[in-house]
C-alpha cells in the first residue's frame, strides 16, 4: 500500500483582518509519489493552501485556522520547523523572496551549514545538485545577477539541499519565459518520475504540465471541487470548462459537437492531453496513412 | 499612426545598440503584438511611441509629430504607456485616486473624473478594488489597475507592456476582448508580450524583435508558421498551431490553424465530406 505523503484533514483559514474564507473545510490525501497540480482562478486559494503544508499558515501569517495537516504520518503541529525543512521544500513565485548568499554555491549550502552536515558532505552535496541541475555556468555568481530562469533554478536546488521528500511549488514558471518555464517543468517531471519525489504545484501553464501530473485538485472560491487522478478529474461535471488545458478542452468540444456516433468514430475512448497523444486518438478521413 | 523610420537607439555607446535599424509603420485602429526575448529590445522600442527614448539615429513619428520636437507633455494627450512593473506607475492612496490622476492632470472636473474612473473599472471588472490601496493588491489586479490609469485619458494610441502578465484565465479573456474592442473603435494597440496563446488570441499583426531587430513582421498567421522564429527566440509555439501542424503530416491538406474555433471547424469539415 502507498503510504501518504501529505494529508490535509478539514483545514479552513481566513486571513487576518478578512471575514471571507480563503479556503474552506480542504480535506485532500496526497500519496508518496503524486505530483500533483493545483488549479483554480486568481483568488481561489491555492497559494493559501499550498502554505497550510508547511505551517506558513497559521505561523507566518496568522488568522482564523481550522483543521490538521499530517505530514508523512504526523500531525505537522507535532513536528518540529527544523525537521519541517527536511521533509518540505518550498518554492515561491519570487525566487528573491527566497534567495540571500553572495553564490549560488553557498546558497545551496546555506541549509545544510544550518544543520550542521560536516563539510565534504556539503561539498559532494552541492556537486550533486550543480550536476542535477545544470548550473555549472552560474555557481559562482550572485544568485541576484543571473536570470529569473536561473534563480528559480537556483531556489528549487536549495529546496533541494536537505533531500526532503516533498516539495511544493507555487505559480515557480509565473515571471519566465516560455522556453525557461519549459525547461524548470521538464526538471520537476524528473525530480518525480527518476527520484519519487512527491511535488504539489499550482501553475498557470496547464498545457506544459498536463501530460505528467498524475492528479489535478481544483479550487473554486476557496473549496476544494474536484481531486482525482488527470483524466477522472477533467471529465468531472464541475470542473470548470475554463480551467481545461487545450487539448482536452478540444476534445470534449468536437464530442459534443459531433454527436456520440461521429465522434466514436474517428477519436478513441481515451482523453487526449498533449497534441502528440491526440494525433494517436484521432483518425480523420484523408489521413495519408489510411 | 505610428512610423519608425531607421530607429537605432543604444543606452550606452560602449554597448551593443539596444535596437538597431528598425522600420515600420502601424497604422490606425491596428492591434499589434511585439514579441521575442528577454533583452532583444520590446521595451526600448515601445518607449519610443511615447517619446520616453529618443532614437540615436533614425526619426519617429507620431500621428505626424517627430517625436525629437515634441514635448513629452503633449505625447501625453495621444499615447497611453502602462509600464511591465505596475508598481513603477502605481502610487496614489486608493486604486480610484490612481484612476483619477490622468484626468485631473487634464484639467477634468471632480464630477468628470468621478464619472471616468467608475466608467473604466467597470469596464475591466475592477469596481471592487476602488477604495483599496494598490500596493496591496494581486500582482494581476496591479497590472488591471495600472492599465485602467491609463484607460482614463482617453488616447488614440494604447502602448502596453506584457498586459496578460499574472492574470488568469477570465481575465485574460476578459482584457483582450476589451482591447479588441477598442482596437475596432479606431484607438491603436500595441502590446509588449511573451504570452503566444494570449496575443494568438487577440492580436492582428506580430513582430517579431531578436537581438534588437524585426526579424518578421506580418499578418499573425503568417508569422507564427516561419520555423525560424521559434529557433531564434524563447517563444514557444502555441499547442493549436503544433496539433495542426501534426495534423498536416497526415493530411497535407489539412488547414494551419491557431485556435479552438478554428481546429473545430476544419475537424469537422473533414469528417462531413467523409
Amino acid at each position: 500500500m502507498t503510504k501518504l505523503a501529505v494529508k490535509i484533514d478539514k483545514v479552513s483559514f481566513k486571513y487576518r483582518d478578512s471575514d471571507v474564507f480563503a479556503i474552506k473545510n480542504i480535506s485532500m490525501d496526497v500519496e508518496e509519489g503524486d505530483f500533483v497540480l493545483l488549479v483554480g482562478h486568481s483568488g481561489s486559494g491555492k497559494s493559501t493552501l499550498l502554505k497550510c503544508i508547511n505551517n506558513l499558515i497559521p505561523y507566518f501569517h496568522s488568522g482564523a485556522y481550522a483543521g490538521k495537516v499530517h505530514l508523512l504520518g504526523k500531525e505537522i503541529d507535532d513536528t518540529q520547523t527544523a525537521l519541517l525543512a527536511k521533509q518540505i521544500g518550498f518554492v515561491f513565485q519570487n525566487p528573491e523572496n527566497q534567495l540571500s548568499a553572495l553564490t549560488v554555491e553557498r546558497e545551496i549550502a546555506f541549509p545544510l551549514e544550518n544543520f550542521g552536515v560536516p563539510r565534504e558532505e556539503i561539498i559532494q552535496r552541492i556537486e550533486e545538485l550543480i550536476d542535477l541541475l545544470n548550473l555549472h555556468d552560474i555557481r559562482y555568481k550572485s544568485p541576484f545577477n543571473i536570470s529569473g530562469g536561473e534563480q528559480q533554478l537556483t531556489a528549487i536546488a536549495a529546496a533541494l539541499a536537505l533531500n526532503p521528500p516533498i516539495l511544493v511549488l507555487d505559480e515557480v514558471t509565473a515571471n519566465l519565459s516560455p522556453k525557461s518555464a519549459q525547461k524548470i517543468l521538464t526538471i520537476l517531471k524528473n525530480l518525480n518520475k527518476d527520484y519519487g519525489k512527491t511535488i504539489i504545484i499550482s501553475e498557470h501553464r496547464l498545457d506544459r504540465c498536463i501530460d505528467f501530473v498524475n492528479k489535478i485538485a481544483c479550487l473554486v472560491n476557496a473549496e476544494l471541487k474536484v481531486y482525482n487522478e488527470t483524466a477522472l478529474a477533467l471529465q468531472n461535471p464541475k470542473y470548470p470548462k475554463e480551467l481545461l488545458p487545450k487539448i482536452p478542452s478540444l476534445y470534449f468540444q468536437l464530442r459534443e459537437k459531433l454527436g456520440e456516433d461521429v465522434f466514436n468514430g474517428i477519436i478513441d475512448e481515451e482523453i487526449p492531453l498533449t497534441p502528440a497523444t491526440f494525433m494517436k486518438t484521432i483518425k480523420l478521413p484523408g489521413d495519408v496513412h489510411d | 499612426m505610428i512610423e519608425f523610420n531607421n530607429v537605432t537607439f543604444t543606452y550606452d555607446k560602449n554597448l551593443e545598440n539596444a535596437i538597431e535599424g528598425l522600420n515600420f509603420t502601424i497604422t490606425k485602429g491596428e492591434f499589434v503584438a511585439i514579441v521575442g526575448n528577454n533583452g532583444a529590445g520590446k521595451t526600448t522600442l515601445v518607449k519610443h511611441i511615447n517619446g520616453l527614448l529618443k532614437p540615436n539615429d533614425g526619426s519617429v513619428i507620431i500621428n505626424g509629430d517627430d517625436i525629437k520636437k515634441t514635448p513629452i507633455s503633449k505625447m501625453a494627450t495621444f499615447v497611453g504607456l502602462a509600464f511591465q512593473n505596475p508598481i513603477h506607475q502605481l502610487f496614489a492612496v486608493t486604486v480610484k485616486k490612481e484612476l483619477e490622476m490622468g484626468p485631473k492632470n487634464l484639467g477634468k472636473t471632480e464630477e468628470e473624473r468621478d464619472e471616468i474612473s467608475k466608467k473604466i473599472a467597470k469596464q475591466l471588472h475592477i469596481e471592487h478594488l476602488l477604495e483599496r490601496s494598490p500596493l496591496e493588491l494581486s500582482g494581476g489586479e496591479q497590472r488591471l489597475a495600472s492599465i485602467a490609469s491609463v484607460l482614463t485619458m482617453d488616447q488614440q494610441i494604447l502602448v502596453l507592456d506584457e498586459p496578460s502578465y499574472g492574470q488568469d484565465y477570465n481575465q485574460k479573456k476578459r482584457l483582450g476582448g476589451f482591447l479588441k474592442e477598442m482596437s475596432k473603435k479606431g484607438i491603436t494597440v500595441v502590446i509588449v508580450s511573451h504570452d503566444l496563446n494570449f496575443v494568438v488570441d487577440f492580436a492582428d499583426r506580430i513582430i517579431v524583435l531578436a537581438a534588437g531587430k524585426i526579424i518578421a513582421d506580418g499578418k499573425k498567421s503568417e508569422v507564427l508558421a516561419k520555423e525560424e522564429i521559434y529557433g531564434k527566440t524563447d517563444l514557444l509555439k502555441p499547442i493549436f498551431l503544433e496539433l495542426s501542424l501534426a495534423l498536416r503530416e497526415n493530411d497535407p491538406t489539412f488547414p494551419i490553424g491557431f485556435n479552438e474555433t478554428e481546429l473545430i471547424e476544419s475537424i469537422m469539415e473533414r469528417t462531413q465530406t467523409k
